[in-house]
């Protein structure tokens, strides 16, 4: 194939036909994050907001509370399964959100060019340039908590992550010869943008997005955390590790290290499959 | 009138570019990238456009199919099989280049689009008018067959870099063909190929051309090539047609004196040994050149005369000729 990151390329070409370790352990985490999370009121031992004060702060291991309890006595794992909904899903509406908002105006702003360009490039300067999580703060602070509002907010603000990526890729890629040579079959630009450029860029924009879904996660557990996401008792990773302080401070890490361990692997995991995903389609036009 | 001439009033040339000139800017910083360039191709004809890089031959290529460098002026005509390519809009330029026009461009390998397989770029075109999908695919199997490419119903399903360079040229000439064109543009398509790939690939173009009467413009700087399958060869330098002559005539009779250096400056495969001649200085854009003739400060001939204005094109023996004084090119 033809365009791409060398560095996905270098590493890919290392990696061979098999499916590296690293790969094949992510995918298994994020399936079986996925899975617990739609299957969690068959699997969870407990309801997520049932509380026992009798039981708080169990350590890990407790009979009964495999992973613990919480300060208000709730069970750690089913917390952790139903918490998985939210703190996949929310990301992954970043995610879409921003990759379409991002690859369109990348596109427009490539194949247009003139002023057009400049206007669009200039726009994404000025949202890069504003701090996402303080633009998901405003945003929630006159809307109101809940998710809607902070998944839009970090989808504006993380378009132009994807639309300057695009952008750059779709300038490069666009002078390529067989672009010319589709234009010179009588196709006009947006079916050749549309059908030829932009699977072409299905390497970049997945590592992309991969990244930003990784950067999404932490954004919304940080707004969960400053209690500014979810709305109590709905659990996701980001809120339990928020009310964990107070445990952590009594000498209990458990109930906040433990999401805050399922954020870092599902972020990890994600990059890893991005970039795997990204490098094995980016060899499959070069025929080694 | 004879049949033949009413023939070709009916059906006007596959291509005419008629004092084609085009730039880039206006006013002071306007850069000139041809002046006056009359090319014209008949149905069922093959004709060479040579000429050193630079010289314009792509961009006159280019023009028949509308494709001008962003922010370019054309100022002339050009025509293709009767619709004027500089008057069309949008629509109509594409129509043309779906129908009437096709290029064949130099290096296959860079002119698909590698992640797609081949019978996706077969079809594409031709679904693009609307055949329906089916019969599209059953076409880009016959034109397969047709271009010699073995086992062509799984060539369909093939990538582009499961292909050799010739092999996958032969696929873009049946892509190029799938339109059933007036007019064939082909852009240095041997270039990229092997010597022994480039013979097979200029064959099997000279024969889809003469079994479906497609005019050709051949564009190449190898002008031993251009004189052997053209019936006309057109020489431009620095933006201009130098000379107009037939295949045969240019090695014979090279009438500009710029012809008769490139013919001296590349190595004889017969006969006697003989010192090749480098052409001094370099390859001028239209922009750089010198006034009058283009040629004159690398021109052996050159003298006053020939700084006062460009040259007009006038006939000499079987050629045209932009030169003031031709005669003295034969000695």
């Amino acid at each position: 194939m033809t365009l791409t990151i060398p560095a996905l390329r270098a590493r890919g070409a290392k990696r061979r036909r098999r499916r590296p370790l690293a790969v094949t352990l992510a995918i298994a985490f994020l399936l079986a994050a996925a899975a617990t999370g739609a299957l969690a009121p068959l699997l969870a031992p407990h309801s997520p907001d049932a509380t026992s004060l009798l039981d708080s702060l169990a350590p890990p291991g407790t009979a009964g509370h495999l992973l613990g309890t919480d300060s208000t006595g709730r069970d750690v794992l089913s917390r952790l399964m139903y918490g998985a909904r939210l703190s996949l899903l929310a990301p992954l509406g970043v995610v879409l959100l921003s990759g379409v908002l991002g690859t369109a105006l990348g596109l427009l702003a490539a194949r247009a060019g003139g002023w057009v360009d400049a206007v669009l490039s200039r726009l994404m300067d000025i949202v890069f340039a504003f701090p996402s999580l303080l633009l998901a703060m405003l945003v929630v602070a006159v809307f109101g908590p809940g998710l809607t509002a902070p998944i839009c907010a970090l989808a504006v603000s993380y378009t132009p992550f994807l639309g300057r990526v695009v952008r750059s890729v779709a300038i490069q890629e666009g002078a390529r010869p067989y672009m010319e040579s589709y234009r010179a079959m009588g196709f006009g630009e947006l079916r050749t943008t549309v059908r030829h450029l932009l699977p072409n860029m299905t390497p970049v924009l997945l590592a992309q997005s991969a990244l930003s879904f990784g950067y999404a996660m932490v954004d919304l557990a940080s707004l969960s955390y400053l209690g500014l996401g979810v709305r109590p008792p709905a659990a996701d990773w980001g809120s339990m590790i928020s009310q964990a302080q107070s445990a952590i401070l009594q000498g209990a890490p458990g109930s906040g290290l433990i999401p805050g361990v399922a954020v870092l692997l599902t972020v990890v995991s994600v990059n890893v499959l991005g970039e795997h995903i990204g490098g094995s389609i980016a060899r499959r036009g070069e025929g080694t | 009138m004879t049949v033949l001439e009413k023939e070709s009033a009916i059906r006007p040339d596959a291509l005419g570019i008629d004092g084609l000139t085009l730039g880039i800017g206006s006013g002071a910083s306007a850069v000139p990238l041809l002046d006056g360039v009359t090319v014209r191709v008949g149905r069922g004809e093959t004709v060479g456009l040579v000429g050193e890089s630079g010289s314009g031959k792509s961009l006159t290529a280019r023009a028949a199919l509308g494709m001008f460098p962003r922010g370019a002026r054309a100022t002339g005509a050009v025509t293709v099989a009767g619709v004027d390519v500089l008057a069309a809009g949008r629509a109509a330029l594409r129509d043309l280049r779906r129908t009437r026009a096709s290029m064949i461009f130099q290096d296959p390998r860079a002119a698909i689009n590698p992640v797609r397989r081949v019978g996706d770029y077969l079809t594409e075109g031709l679904r693009a008018r609307g055949v329906p999908s089916r019969e599209a695919a059953a076409t880009a199997l016959e034109l397969l067959e047709q271009v010699g490419i073995r086992d062509p119903r799984g060539a369909l399903r093939r990538h582009p870099h499961e292909f050799s360079g010739g092999m996958l040229q032969r696929v873009v000439i049946a892509g190029a063909l799938s339109t059933e064109p007036d007019v064939l543009l082909a852009d240095e398509p041997t270039t990229a190929l092997d010597v022994t790939t480039q013979a097979e690939v200029i064959a099997l173009l000279k024969e889809m051309q003469r079994t479906r009467g497609t005019g050709m413009l051949f564009v190449t700087h190898d002008l031993d090539l251009a004189a052997a399958i053209c019936d006309r060869v057109y020489v431009m330098y620095a933006g201009r047609i130098v000379e107009e002559a037939a295949g045969t005539a240019l090695f014979s009779a090279p009438a500009h004196p710029y012809t008769k250096a490139l013919l001296e400056a590349s190595p004889p495969v017969h006969g006697d040994r003989t010192e090749i001649k480098a052409i001094k200085g370099r390859p001028r854009s239209l922009a750089e050149a010198p006034s009058g003739c283009a040629f004159r400060d690398r021109c052996p001939l050159a003298g006053d005369d020939c700084a006062a204005s460009v040259p007009a094109t006038r006939a000499h023996g079987t050629s045209a000729v932009a030169c003031v004084r031709p005669e003295e090119v034969a000695r």
